[in-house]
């Protein structure tokens, strides 16, 4: 049977959109870069996979003829992107070939059969649990920054280690990350009962499958999660998304917060705070930002130097009446962490200059974000 | 110097003259000899000879630990002693250095007869005996020194240089070890005649960039110059442990006690490194190293920590049996020359 379709144009172009990251990866299977078609009764699925995530999305269509093959997935986004017609028809003639009609314009495109794509991977229909969107968007935001980009030593830093919690009889979801210079956590509370919902002892979710959970749930107001041993699943009615977990191990990252003394705390206004921090990040050097920081009664004085350029100084007002300190940090990770809060003053709880510096606020509650600071 | 640490003893302790003395670990441990007086040489003993056999061959032997302190005093008169010769003196270790003698204080155009003065001298003023080698570069007065040992002295001139290179045993050129003894042995090459046969390319192909040194010294060419500022490349420390083991937790302390004398070390000298060197000796004393180079300096054990698990993953410590272990830290670099980012204080073991 050779696939016979007419689709509306804006609905194949958002499917196709969400599918891009997964099928322009470079140097993987040739057959990963396309996107595999097939017909149900009343639409077409569309599945990419980058091995580590893979995403299967339902598109209402009207089908004269079923059937299933895969294109070049960049190529016929481009060719729909471009598009101007109000619905596309794809029409397989043989090995793979379609035409492709969008208006006027009309396509030759050179596909490839549908039996080389990878299976999809199966999953278990129960145990999923329902959630809203939000909550790991604002999970994830938290924390997507300070993923380690390679990994570096024994730990999977490289991952975010996601948790469960239930504390006097509230539901947390957590998810942690590092790149072993900072740290950052976040709890959220859920009305959810996580009973149901089976982690490891260490459920550690690889970099880009955070980022395509997040991209999943900005287009969804709720969706349904289940966590089986060796693998993530999302799904609402129209989309499933399987998200490989990464096997490894965590740091036991409540030593450190254990290890951090909250006592001698600042208090500065996140904004003028990020603001400045910004202008002194002009004069840093590329690799590290290195600013330094000088605290003593109610102020803070912010520099830094490029041996190009030349050096910058800045003040604020903060509130602060313990010992006078002097301290480096990468001001980038502090940028990256207040750019996430949102209120209105932040609390840092700083010891040493080689000790770990902690903020956390009010109005972000179960955040915490630490930071070590850098040898000057 | 003869013997140095053996001979110190000795001379610090009058009952150990004349007597087999050994210093290093105590007999019946798997430590090593690290010198031995010529006494004990007698019986077979040498040093990296593991303690319980050199009891094994001499059983009066006097084992004595080192005292690392003291020996670094005498080095330090020995080195003072070279320099009213030369300021162009570059240390080896604590009892070795060249002496670059073309110009020195006595206005004397003979280097034998200064080695001699030299070596009169140490023996006046410390009451050690110590050996000299004499030639127009360091490749043959480091062979040179070995030929007469101990308190001799011998002189290559440069017109016996090639006859000397000739029949010298292959395993004594300087950068041939076992291995690359083993290899040369292998290509039919036993001695300095069968070396100078070869050309350059083909000593390339074969040993890389030593195979151009080798080339070059078997002539007798060898361009060095003495440093008499040499710095250090390298901070490390190694340790055999008491009994072999393929016990990771105790493999991951003796790593951990090792990266703190390090961090101190690296303190000490004001300086840091970016490149890590893991050491595993097994039982059957094959030794591997594993090395990472990082994109910031290494100046703490944390640090070391931190690299350390990775490294020692890709050896077989902990499923084969381990006898000795090593960090090192090179590439170095002077301390606080850049910012530094500090580690999260992980657990790491």
């Amino acid at each position: 049977m050779a696939l016979n379709c007419t689709i509306s144009r804006n609905y194949l172009l958002e499917a196709l959109n969400n599918i891009q990251n997964l099928t322009n990866k470079k140097g993987t299977l040739a057959i990963l870069s396309n996107v595999l078609i097939e017909s149900t009764n009343n639409g077409l699925i569309l599945t990419g996979t980058d091995l580590e995530v893979g995403l299967r999305l339902f598109v209402p269509a009207e089908i004269h003829d079923k059937g299933s093959l895969t294109l070049p997935s960049k190529k016929i986004f481009e060719i729909v992107r471009e598009s101007g017609s109000e619905t596309i028809t794809i029409e397989e003639t043989d090995n793979s070939w379609v035409i492709i009609r969008a208006g006027l314009s009309k396509y030759n495109l050179a596909g490839v059969a549908s039996d080389e794509f990878p299976e999809f991977p199966e999953f278990e229909e129960e145990s999923f649990i329902s959630f809203e969107s939000h909550i790991f968007l604002e999970l994830i935001d938290k924390i997507i920054y300070s993923i380690a980009n390679e990994q570096e030593n024994i730990y999977s830093l490289t991952a975010v280690l996601f948790e469960k919690e239930v504390r006097d009889g509230t539901s947390y979801l957590k998810m942690i990350s590092s790149d072993g210079h900072r740290l950052s956590i976040m709890e959220k509370d859920v009305a959810a009962n996580l009973d149901e919902m089976r982690l490891n002892d260490v459920t550690l979710i690889p970099k880009k499958g955070i980022q395509e959970w997040k991209k999943f749930c900005e287009g969804r107001d709720a969706l349904e999660v289940s966590f089986e041993e060796k693998q993530l699943v999302l799904r609402d009615e129209d989309a499933v998304m399987i998200i490989r977990l990464k096997h490894g191990e965590f740091p036991k990252y409540s030593a450190i917060l254990e290890a951090v003394q909250l006592e001698n705390c600042l208090e500065i206004q996140r904004i003028p705070f990020l603001e400045s921090l910004k202008r002194i990040n002009l004069f840093t050097e590329d690799i590290f930002h290195t600013i330094q920081l000088k605290i003593e009664n109610n102020l803070m004085i912010l520099s830094s130097q490029n041996a190009d350029l030349g050096n910058a100084k800045d003040e604020q007002s903060i509130s602060y009446s313990g010992e006078p300190l002097s301290l480096g940090f990468n001001c980038r990770y502090f940028i990256e962490a207040l750019q996430v809060m949102e209120s209105e003053t932040v609390e840092a709880y700083i010891n040493s200059n080689n000790s770990p510096c902690l903020m956390k606020a009010d109005d972000d509650v179960g955040f915490i974000s630490i930071i070590m600071p850098m040898q000057l | 110097m003869d013997a140095f640490f053996a001979s110190v003893e000795q001379k610090d302790n009058s009952e150990f003259k004349g007597k087999p003395l050994i210093v290093g670990g105590s007999p019946q441990s798997r430590g090593v000899v690290a010198a031995c007086s010529y006494e004990a040489r007698r019986f077979g003993i040498h040093s990296a000879m593991v303690c319980a056999k050199a009891a094994q061959l001499c059983p009066e032997a006097i084992f004595v630990r080192p005292r690392m302190q003291r020996y670094k005093e005498v080095s330090l008169k020995i080195m003072s002693i070279f320099r009213k010769y030369t300021p162009l003196v570059e240390p080896l270790s604590l009892d070795e250095a060249f002496l670059d003698v073309t110009i020195n204080s006595q206005n004397n155009p003979s280097a034998t007869i200064l080695a001699e003065k030299i070596c009169k001298q140490i023996v006046s003023e410390l009451g050690l005996t110590a050996s000299a080698g004499v030639s127009f570069n360091k490749f043959l007065a480091k062979i040179a020194s070995d030929l007469n040992k101990p308190n001799g002295i011998s002189t290559i001139p440069p017109d016996q240089a090639i006859e000397f290179l000739s029949t010298l045993p292959i395993g004594k050129f300087f950068g041939v070890g076992k291995v690359t003894e083993k290899k040369m042995k292998q290509l039919g090459i036993e001695n300095g005649l069968d070396l100078r046969r070869w050309d350059e390319e083909k000593l390339i192909l074969h040993f890389g960039k030593s195979g151009s040194f080798l080339f070059n010294i078997v002539q007798g060419i060898d361009h060095r110059a003495v440093q008499p500022h040499r710095v250090r490349k390298s901070i490390g420390n190694e340790t055999t442990l008491k009994f072999d083991s393929d016990n990771r937790e105790q493999i991951e302390t003796i790593l951990s006690d090792l990266s703190l004398q390090i961090e101190h070390s690296l303190a000490k000298l004001k300086t840091n490194g970016y490149t890590i060197t893991l050491k595993v000796r097994y039982s059957d004393f094959t030794t591997v190293t594993r090395s990472r180079t990082l994109r910031s300096p290494i100046s703490c054990s944390r640090d070391i920590l931190f690299h350390l698990p990775r490294l020692l993953n890709s050896t077989e410590a902990g499923r084969r049996k381990v006898r000795l272990l090593g960090i090192s830290i090179s590439n170095l670099t002077a301390e606080k020359s850049i910012p530094r980012q500090l580690q999260l204080p992980f657990p790491y073991y």
